[in-house]
C-alpha cells in the first residue's frame, strides 16, 4: 500500500490554529470546517487577527436571537460591502453561508447573491468556495490575502440541523451543490470570471434538491424553474460574460 | 416529571470582580482549555490494512479530532470527537468504521 509516498493532505501545516476545539457548534458542522480550513490557509498571517476569544473576530447567532441575527446580518453584511470599499484598505471578508437568513425557501425568489454585489462595488479579488474542495477554498483565502485590495469569499457551509440531513452527508452534500451548478465554484480577479472547477458532467440540480428535507415540499414543476434558473447562470459563467 | 435545578457553586477562582469593564477580553482563545464534555455515540476505528494514510478523514474534520500519529496512521481524540460519520463518509478506501465505544 506504500505506492504513494506523498498525499496532499500532508502537504497542509499540521499544527491546528483552530485554537478552541471545542467550539460550540453542532457534529457535522460546514461553518466549522471551514472556518478551520480557512486557518489552514492563514497560517503565518494571524498577528492581526488577536482580537477574540476565537482569535479571530467572530459571530455565531444562537438558536434564541434568530430573529436578532436575521436583521443583524441584513444590517452588517450589507453596509460592510457598501461602505468599507470606499476607505483606502486591503480587508478580507469570508461569509460563511449556511442559507439560514432566508425565511423558506421558494423556488421563486432566489437568495440575493452577494458575490454578484462585492464585484459590482470593485473588490478586487471575489469568490466562492466550498470546504468540499477543501484545497480549492485554501488557494482561494491566501489568493485573497495576497491580493492588493479588498477581497470577499462566499463559502457555502452546510448545516446538518437547518437542511435536514445526516450530519455524515455533510461534505458530499457540499459536492452536490458544486456538480450540479447551483453553488458553482469561480474566482473573479478585478472583474474577469473564471471557474475553477468545472465539472464536465451536471448533474440535475433534484439530486442535490431530493437530499435535504427542507426542500420535502418542492413539486416537479418547481424544481424545473430551478433548474432552469442554474442553467441560464451557468452558461453565463462558463462564457465568462456576467 | 420535574427536574430540580443543581445550584452551581461558583469556583473560588474566578468572580465578578475579576472582569474588566465591558467585559473585555485581553487574552486570545480562552476556550481553549474547554472540552466539549460529552462523548460521542459512535466513534470511528481504524482499519490498519486499509488504511493508505492519505489524510483525507483529516482534512474533513470538522471538530479537529482527528489526528497524525507518529507511525503515520491516523487516530481520533476522543474528548473533541463528536462522532458525526463524516470520516467514515469521506475515506476512499473503506478503512473507517463507525463503532460504538466500548
Amino acid at each position: 500500500m506504500d505506492k504513494f509516498g506523498l498525499y496532499a493532505p500532508q502537504l497542509l501545516p499540521f499544527k491546528e490554529h483552530f485554537i478552541p476545539k471545542a467550539h460550540p457548534a453542532c457534529m457535522g458542522c460546514g461553518v466549522a470546517l471551514g472556518v478551520r480550513q480557512t486557518y489552514k490557509a492563514l497560517e503565518e498571517k494571524r498577528d492581526w487577527m488577536k482580537d477574540a476569544g476565537w482569535e479571530i473576530p467572530y459571530k455565531q447567532p444562537l438558536p434564541g436571537n434568530i430573529s436578532k441575527s436575521k436583521k443583524e446580518a441584513k444590517e452588517e453584511i450589507k453596509p460592510a460591502l457598501l461602505t468599507i470599499e470606499k476607505r483606502d484598505q486591503t480587508n478580507l471578508f469570508l461569509c460563511f453561508d449556511n442559507e439560514a437568513v432566508e425565511d423558506k425557501p421558494t423556488p421563486t425568489v432566489f437568495k440575493k447573491w452577494y458575490p454578484a454585489v462585492a464585484v459590482a462595488r470593485g473588490f478586487h479579488y471575489v469568490a466562492t468556495a466550498c470546504p468540499s474542495y477543501p484545497f480549492d477554498l485554501i488557494d482561494k483565502v491566501r489568493r485573497g490575502m495576497e491580493s492588493e485590495g479588498n477581497s470577499y469569499i462566499h463559502i457555502l457551509s452546510p448545516c446538518p440541523v437547518g437542511w435536514d440531513f445526516d450530519s455524515e452527508f455533510a461534505v458530499n452534500i457540499g459536492r452536490y451543490a458544486v456538480e450540479s451548478a447551483i453553488f458553482p465554484l469561480y474566482e473573479v480577479v478585478t472583474g474577469s470570471y473564471r471557474l475553477t472547477i468545472d465539472h464536465p458532467k451536471i448533474r440535475p440540480v433534484e439530486q442535490y434538491l431530493k437530499l435535504q428535507n427542507r426542500f420535502k415540499h418542492f413539486k416537479q414543476k418547481e424544481i424545473l424553474t430551478i433548474q432552469a434558473e442554474v442553467d441560464r447562470e451557468y452558461a453565463k459563467l462558463r462564457e465568462g460574460k456576467v | 416529571m420535574t427536574k430540580k435545578l443543581k445550584v452551581v457553586k461558583n469556583s473560588s477562582k474566578h468572580t465578578w470582580n475579576d472582569t474588566r469593564v465591558g467585559c473585555v477580553l485581553l487574552e486570545e482563545g480562552k476556550a481553549k482549555p474547554f472540552k466539549p464534555g460529552q462523548k460521542p455515540i459512535l466513534v470511528p476505528i481504524w482499519d490498519k490494512e486499509m488504511c493508505v494514510r492519505c489524510g483525507l478523514c483529516y482534512v474533513f474534520c470538522p471538530d479537529a479530532a482527528i489526528k497524525r500519529e507518529d507511525d503515520g496512521y491516523y487516530g481520533v481524540d476522543l474528548d473533541y470527537c463528536k462522532g458525526c460519520g463524516i470520516c467514515h463518509q469521506e475515506c476512499w478506501f473503506g478503512a473507517i468504521s463507525m463503532t460504538e465505544e466500548g
